[in-house]
């Protein structure tokens, strides 16, 4: 059976049901969200326990007793909202599975090997220019139960906060020319091909460190306009 | 930086939580507590459209009063719990971000005390009952979430 989800992903699409992936059936909502100014959450900072961020936290390969399996690589790239500003001094966090495409996490039942030295997660701050970096290894793709021999692409979850309430975004990287791309309806829930571009990581030959690990580079663009008190 | 990815600074889209989030991001997670002076608990439920719990969720609560992140995870049977600071009277008891496999975007609403509370006045009436919680003790509320039917959550756009 072939699933080339990206041919009729707009017809499937109805903002938060995506009949290619069945979990949104019964768990997105069916009615408009309410448009709402609020001042306090477009202006009130969310004070995450920064405090506890260490220089570690955003190389996942220092995190176990020796190096994990697979492919070194770097993930960098700017924060910034919809207006080019840079979103500095915030947080981002990312989760992953290994090399062989198995998370560190008790519900994963991929039959593929956990690696002892990885568990796949980081985080970190963005610096004054929005810029963040993490190193981490490539993850692989896997197998999951949404339909008949589906695959997720390989791909980093990342998780931030922005400046304000309003900014909050969670969203996935991917790394480029995944063939398994047109296959994926969670990839192309997403009903704009433009947008999902924006998704896609570029390799990098600048931020490749010479016999290391391979650069890729991720722009992130957070909503805030219209939501922050200075776009007002 | 890369321009044909900044240009002309359009967002990056949404994508689903997923199901493995819980041990990356439980450092910053709150334990559930009962509140201290000056804060209150809200707990209750996260239902699907079949009104059956969600398991596997996230609920991610922030303080009116000093921005103060409380992230909580949903039990298996979709119970929630989270403590934050209490705000001014006028301000909601919390700001409140939903996050769970199958959701293909975080969805923003918040939880008040009464169903008089001016944070209510640019809500439609009929669905102004799914924001307001239940004083169940000194401090404490009870409060749901309903992805779909009837009672469906009012979810926020704020612009």
């Amino acid at each position: 059976m072939n699933y080339a989800f990206e041919l009729d992903a707009r017809k499937n699409w109805a903002k938060d049901v995506y009949a290619g992936y069945k979990s949104t059936k019964l768990r997105g909502p069916l009615r408009s969200a309410i448009r709402l100014h609020d001042s306090l959450a477009a202006s009130l900072p969310t004070q995450a326990p920064i405090a506890l961020i260490t220089a570690r936290d955003c190389d996942l390969t220092r995190h176990g007793a020796a190096e994990p399996q697979g492919q070194a690589i770097t993930v960098s790239g700017r924060v910034v909202d919809e207006d080019g500003r840079a979103v500095s001094d915030s947080l981002v966090e990312i989760w992953q599975c290994n090399a062989a495409g198995r998370y560190a996490h008790e519900k994963d039942d991929h039959d593929a090997p956990l690696d002892p030295n990885f568990s796949g997660w980081g985080k970190c701050l963005t610096d004054s220019d929005g810029r963040y970096r993490f190193k981490t290894i490539k993850p692989g793709a896997y197998p999951w139960g949404n339909h008949e021999n589906a695959w997720r692409p390989a791909h980093i979850h990342f998780s931030l906060f922005g400046n304000v309430y309003a900014q909050r975004l969670i969203t996935q990287m991917y790394f480029p020319d995944d063939p398994l791309f047109p296959f994926d309806p969670i990839f192309n829930s997403v009903p704009d091909a433009a947008a999902r571009q924006r998704m896609i990581s570029q390799f990098s030959m600048d931020e490749t460190i010479p016999g290391t690990s391979l650069g890729f580079t991720f722009d992130i663009v957070l909503r805030g306009r219209t939501a922050t008190p200075t776009g007002m | 930086m890369n321009a044909k990815q900044n240009l002309p600074f359009e967002p990056t889209p949404s994508q689903t939580v997923g199901p493995f989030f819980h041990h990356a991001l439980h450092w910053a997670k709150s334990e559930d507590r009962a509140p201290d002076v000056g804060e209150l608990r809200v707990r209750g439920m996260i239902f699907d459209g079949d009104g059956v719990g969600i398991g596997d969720a996230m609920i991610e609560a922030m303080s009116a009063s000093d921005g103060k992140l409380s992230r909580a995870y949903s039990h298996a049977t979709g119970e929630f719990a989270f403590t934050v600071k209490r705000g001014a009277i006028n301000a909601p008891l919390a700001y409140v971000t939903v996050f769970a496999r199958g959701m293909l975007n975080h969805h923003f609403t918040f939880v008040v005390d009464r169903a008089d509370h001016e944070a209510l006045a640019n809500i439609p009436h009929e669905r102004r009952n799914t924001l307001v919680a239940k004083p169940i003790a000194l401090n404490e509320f009870e409060w749901s979430i309903r992805m779909q039917g009837e009672a469906e959550t009012a979810f926020i756009d704020y612009r």
